[in-house]
């Protein structure tokens, strides 16, 4: 979904209480959001929960939607919290410790496909192999190329949540890139014929 | 192959975060090597595609989640009608429920709507307890105990601006164009985007400014002309009673009535000793034992009484983290000079 997208729906929410936009929003979120939680919590069915909770939270507060500027970063950071409250009410303490070692373990649980390709000069079963590369980075760095890539998250927003440097950040993306770039120059002839002329010619 | 520059102008393209120069650079790159070129647009093909998760929930699956939201939204509207009746039939007990209730939240929201003006979010924290906001522009605010928080419903739209008393840590989203701005008793504290702590407690000698990274300008409430520009690391810091202040306008300037200093960052950690109690951390360094008690009086939501005159005046110095209130009053006593008792809520200290 676009940003534009987004925002359309959030005001919709907050200016008339819009039950089918707020629908749409968690179906959207929903799978990412869940993988996210699960990074920390390590259980599918508690990470559901957690996600529930924080859009009865948003469904709640909806009226404030409309000055939220970029809604993605905003609930990815919501999850966080409820997911590391959760942790800590289980452990008995009342107050979230920055120092927590979830932090290190924010990651993306579930794996990703290029499950319906549009138009594309890559066959399908390349698409597959560069989703399988994607899928065997570690778990941090696939959730950052996947918050840049899918929720058009800007470096400094991923840093702020995963508590990283903007710097690390960066690099995450650049191997997660490096790597996709491998597989393309590996798995397509076309590309590599491609090459192999230019380099006769000249 | 691909050059590690290329990958590197292509991740920041795809990320949104190319600068102008970048740009260029990049176009003369891919104009001077065709097979780059195609490289590109074959990267540039792949993030047209969506990725999505490949078996982790089904379309039905989502559904079934949906509903289950559904269930809990009408549970929770469910409650607040009955707690409605409850009311009509017995106000005590409603009223003592409701007290329970936020007691045992720490945090309450409220929504104070006057006629006309905006709706007023308010976030507080009693005695004893802690909490984390989130604002609707993604700032982060970490408060402290016995603190106080509040922003119109409008907040973001034209600008960001707060009000505090207490104690706060903030983590401010950058937007040049909407400044954030803190008001607290005594000071405003105008913020472009940055990490920072602000001490505004109302019994506290002073107000003080702590900032972390970035920069902060804090102005005076009642000489909004009067601005100090922060650099990271330095504590701004003015007296909180009116007396002091008026004598220093009267013109004795060298009352050290504002003061700049550095302070030291914490080695193996981003922040600083004024920082330190939002990892839950106490920390004092040659602090008055009458200050230091009226902390540990917030932290814990106790009374502490120093039967001594002289002993209020000693300086202490510790850091402690996660600890209780024994631990607390037992490291002081370890330091030397002071005993205690704790009876209930109370704790007396005497030399």
């Amino acid at each position: 979904m676009t940003a534009e997208k987004i925002k359309a729906l959030t005001d919709s929410i907050a200016e008339r209480n819009d039950h089918a936009a707020f629908d749409q929003l968690f179906r959207y979120y929903l799978p990412g959001l869940v993988s996210f939680a699960d990074s920390v919590i390590s259980d599918r069915h508690q990470s559901e929960e957690v996600v529930s909770d924080v859009f009865v939270k948003i469904w709640d507060n909806r009226k404030t939607l409309t000055a939220i500027r970029n809604f993605s970063h905003y609930i990815y950071i919501a999850t966080r919290h409820q997911a590391l409250n959760h942790i800590k009410s289980r452990k008995g303490s009342a107050f979230v410790d920055l120092d927590d070692a979830a932090f290190e373990d924010l990651g993306e649980a579930a794996s990703l496909s290029f499950k319906t390709p549009e138009r594309s000069m890559i066959a399908k079963e390349n698409l597959e192999k560069i989703a399988q590369a994607i899928n065997e980075l570690p778990p941090r760095c696939r959730l950052i190329f996947r918050l840049i890539k899918e929720e058009g998250l800007k470096y400094h927003d991923v840093a702020a949540l995963l508590d990283l440097s903007v710097k690390t950040v960066e690099n995450q993306m650049t191997i997660a890139m490096k790597r996709m770039v491998e597989v393309l120059e590996e798995s397509l002839p076309e590309y590599n014929m491609y090459y192999a002329q230019k380099k006769i010619q000249k | 192959m691909a050059g590690s520059r290329l990958i590197e102008l292509l991740t920041k393209k795809k990320s949104g975060a190319l600068s102008l120069p970048e740009l260029k650079e990049l176009k003369d790159l891919l104009a001077r090597n065709p097979e780059d070129e195609f490289l590109a647009s074959l990267v540039d093909d792949v993030f047209r595609q969506r990725l999505e998760y490949e078996n982790m929930y089904s379309a039905s699956k989502i559904e079934e989640s949906l509903q289950r939201l559904h269930k809990k939204l009408e549970q929770q509207e469910g409650a607040g009608e009955k707690r409605s009746r409850v009311f009509r039939l017995n106000k005590m007990a409603a009223i003592a429920a409701c007290l329970l209730l936020l007691a045992g939240l720490g945090l309450y929201m409220l929504y104070a709507t006057g006629s006309q003006s905006l709706k007023q979010n308010v976030v507080a924290t009693k005695k004893g307890s802690k909490s984390y906001i989130l604002l609707p522009d993604g700032t982060q605010v970490w408060l402290n105990a016995d603190s106080r928080v509040a922003y119109k419903d409008d907040f973001g739209k034209v600008n960001r601006e707060i009000t505090l008393t207490g104690e706060a840590y903030f983590n401010v989203v950058k937007d040049k164009s909407r400044p954030f701005i803190i008001h607290t008793e005594t000071i405003d504290v105008k913020v472009l985007g940055t990490v920072f702590n602000v001490r505004a407690y109302k019994n506290d000698r002073s107000t003080e400014t702590t900032l972390i990274r970035g920069s902060v300008e804090v102005s005076m409430r009642k000489d909004p002309d009067r601005k100090f520009l922060l650099k990271p690391f330095e504590k701004f810091s003015v007296s909180n009673s009116e007396e002091v202040r008026d004598k220093e306008e009267a013109g004795s300037e060298s009352t050290a009535l504002y003061t700049v200093n550095k302070i030291k960052p914490v080695a193996d950690s981003s922040g600083s000793m004024e920082t330190e109690w939002v990892k839950n951390r106490l920390v004092f360094e040659k602090e008055r034992l009458d200050a230091i008690a009226m902390e540990i009086s917030r932290w814990f939501d106790v009374e502490i009484l120093i039967t001594d005159e002289h002993l209020k005046s000693m300086e202490y110095s510790g850091a402690v983290g996660n600890a209780s209130l024994e631990q607390v009053l037992e490291s002081l006593k370890l330091t030397g000079a002071l005993n205690y008792k704790i009876n209930n809520k109370t704790v007396t200290i005497t030399p």
